[in-house]
């Protein structure tokens, strides 16, 4: 997707590209998903190394991320629960990736672009149109 | 049979309730300013929406069900005090809701408060009061045939709410549209481009449409005797600055006289007042000439005084 040799990726700042270079990252992991599924559901015996592979990269990718927010001890939603991001918390997503909890691990980053704002396009906001005082306070009047 | 209530026991349509909830919560829980605006041509009932919205907000209606009201006749807004008819009445009056503990006041025929006199006294008056009048807790009801004529800096500081255009009435109902303070702006904007200003209703999607009903026969009645008298009183006051009748304070600067002095002229040459308004004389161009060949009469004797 991002062509480095291309003069608009050089005049583009870096947190742009790697940003595109992620959400790249995460596609890969989402069609060898694919892949892996339509494999699985044909009852046939299906392997996911492609699929532990891109989470693995995912991960180094946002890695230097991830330790940024475990200084700052951001809070992050997991399993419908809110936690703060610690060291042995990513350790243990660290450890799901090479077992049989890689589809955990997958979720913990997803779930963390989302936090950060990269897959995030649900933002805007819905209100009720027929109340004038919701418009007034929407349209910040 | 004329109807005057609808099926849910209001005199308008249900989703203007949720507005006006609304707009109560914000001035007397939220304690915000809070305005509305009723705007029409002339004749197509702004009043009586007025006085249908304000008996709501006095808590004129009860909510039995979700859907049903029910009238409660001693809590119906008294014209008398809560029905504003011009500038000076309505600073009156707005001091009188708040020591009474009134929630509402109409300011009806707010067409002296326009913005082609921006820079007149009373327009600083009345501005003045727009911005203060959140101390008071009263949500003021502003009727008036185009708003376009108030003063702009009044939208922009955020005081009306609510804009309720009425668009049509026939002798059953009349028909409104609402439009938030956020559509006011748009509606603004497009007149500025429009021959025809009030197409710009038409260009720009309301909030909600509704109908609403007359006044019952008794209630009609008492609203038009205030209304009438008042609309008497302007014209009687515009009947006077056309003939070009002057009082005594006229007379005093157009002669470069005491007032006192004016009065005594008066009553030594018996000068009859031509009208007689509101405990005031009013004279015509001819009371005029006779002062001032009086005090040429008495520039002359000093003068001879003096050789």
């Amino acid at each position: 997707m991002v062509d480095f040799n291309s003069e608009g990726t050089v005049t583009t700042a870096p947190a742009d590209v790697l940003k595109i270079l992620i959400l790249e990252k995460r596609e890969y992991v989402m069609e060898a998903l694919n892949n892996y599924n339509v494999v699985k559901f044909r009852n046939m015996n299906a392997k996911n190394n492609y699929i532990k592979a891109g989470i693995l990269t995912l991960w180094f990718e946002l890695k230097a991320m991830l330790l940024n927010s475990v200084t700052k001890r951001e809070k992050m939603s997991i399993d419908n629960r809110e936690e703060v991001l610690t060291k042995e918390l990513l350790d243990s997503v660290y450890k799901k990736i090479d077992s049989d909890k890689w589809s955990e691990a997958f979720e913990f980053l997803n779930s963390y672009l989302y936090m950060k704002g990269l897959t995030k396009v649900d933002t805007r906001s819905h209100y009720d149109k027929s109340r004038v005082s919701a418009i007034n306070r929407q349209k910040g009047l | 049979m004329k109807r005057f209530y609808y099926d849910t026991g209001l005199p308008f349509s249900l989703s203007l309730k949720i507005d006006l909830d609304d707009l109560k919560q914000r001035t007397l829980i939220e304690n915000k300013a809070s305005m509305l605006i009723i705007d029409g041509l002339i004749g197509l009932g702004k009043t009586t929406l007025a006085s249908h919205c304000a008996d709501y907000l006095n808590g004129g209606y009860e909510q039995v069900t979700k859907r049903k009201f029910k009238v409660i006749k001693e809590k119906l807004i008294d014209l008398q005090k809560q029905l504003a008819l011009g500038g000076n009445d309505f600073a009156k009056k707005l001091r009188i809701c708040h020591e009474e503990g009134f929630v509402v006041l109409i300011y009806d025929e707010a067409g002296d408060f326009n913005s082609r006199g921006a820079l007149t006294k009373f327009n600083a008056m009345v501005n003045r009061v727009f911005e203060v009048f959140r101390a008071f807790k009263v949500i003021v009801i502003l009727c008036l045939p185009s708003f376009t004529s108030l003063d702009k800096s009044l939208i922009t500081k955020g005081v009306p709410r609510l804009l309720i255009h009425i668009t049509d009435r026939n002798q059953d109902y009349g028909d409104y549209k609402v439009y938030s303070l956020w559509h006011i702006h748009y509606l603004l904007d497009k007149m500025k481009k429009l021959v025809v200003k009030t197409d710009s209703f038409r260009l720009t999607q309301p909030v909600k449409r509704g109908h609403f009903l007359d006044l019952p026969n008794e209630r009609a009645k008492e609203l038009d005797e205030i209304s009438t008298k008042s609309k008497l009183e302007t014209l009687e006051d515009v009947e006077i600055k056309i003939d070009g009748l002057f009082c005594y304070n006229d007379l005093a600067k157009r002669l470069g006289r005491s007032i006192s002095w004016i009065s005594k002229a008066m009553n030594k040459l018996h000068i009859p007042a031509k009208k007689v308004w509101k405990n005031r004389k009013y004279f015509d161009d001819n009371a005029l000439e006779v002062l001032s060949e009086e005090i040429d009469k008495q520039v002359k004797q000093e003068g001879g005084k003096g050789e």
